[in-house]
């Protein structure tokens, strides 16, 4: 992949306390993914050049893994989501379209007590590689 | 294509700076790790560094006014998101050995300049695109 640098992200994290929540939030990325690769611009000014979701254990924050060790799991479940575009305007286009997505996000955050954390309109600074 | 990254290995790292001062000790310090993981990371093999950025942008106040097309008032601190995606878990843990040198900087700098730092370390990636 070319050089990321000055394109624009999104990222969210979530920490979903129960393993319904964790499924609850499974079933919407299945969806959401789909919704993605159908409606976002593989090429041009809107385009979205990367989507990951991602998903891991909430590991106690430590300087054990500086010595190849685990910390020990919180028992939570994280989810992160980064998406990278283009430009800003195609960012701030997908948050427009995603409106209808809203909703039901805000509702299954509060149904499972999700601590949910969106950091919007990032600029990428650096990047490997070229 | 799609999934391209499906099962690689992610960590994710934010920071909010307070302050202006503390974003730019932040900078310094990325400037000496990007030189870093240029130099120590790997290109090819099972260790593969597959992706790395670092963003930066202002904490917006609600999220709300994004999706009706507005843009929220910001906070007035300074946020850093860095991820990290590598071929495998080895590849991660490797990292992590590696980069025990900048552990103390980074956590004196958090310290200093009483900034939040979060890491979400291991994350399987589930889905992705494109290629």
């Amino acid at each position: 992949m070319a050089n990321l640098d000055g394109t624009s992200t999104v990222c969210i994290v979530w920490k979903v306390p129960t393993q319904e929540g964790v499924q609850a939030l499974r079933d919407f990325f299945e969806f959401h993914y789909t919704y993605m690769k159908e409606k976002s611009y593989q090429q041009g000014p809107l385009e979205l050049i990367q989507y990951t979701i991602s998903e891991s254990p909430e590991y106690e924050l430590s300087g054990e893994w500086h010595d190849g060790a685990f910390p020990p799991t919180t028992g939570r479940t994280i989810f992160t989501l980064f998406e990278i575009y283009r430009t800003p305007d195609g960012l701030h286009h997908h948050m427009i379209d995603g409106k209808v997505f809203a909703s039901e996000l805000y509702e299954i955050a509060t149904t499972y007590n999700i601590e949910f954390h969106l950091m919007n309109q990032m600029k990428v600074i650096q990047s490997l590689w070229d | 294509m799609a999934d391209a990254l499906v099962g690689k290995f992610s960590v994710t790292f934010v920071f909010v700076a307070p302050t202006e001062e503390g974003a730019e000790a932040m900078r310094t310090m990325f400037d000496g790790h990007a030189n870093f993981m240029g130099v120590k990371s790997h290109e090819h093999g099972p260790l593969k560094l597959i992706h790395y950025y670092l963003s930066e942008g202002p904490e917006w106040a609600d999220d709300a006014p994004f999706f009706e097309g507005k843009w929220p008032e910001k906070t007035g601190r300074t946020v850093f998101t860095l991820n990290e995606v590598y071929e495998t878990e080895d590849g991660l843990i490797h990292h992590y050995l590696e980069s025990a040198e900048f552990a103390p900087e980074v956590f004196e700098i958090v310290t200093t300049h009483k900034i939040e730092l979060k890491m979400y370390n291991q994350l399987k990636v589930i889905h992705s695109l494109w290629d």
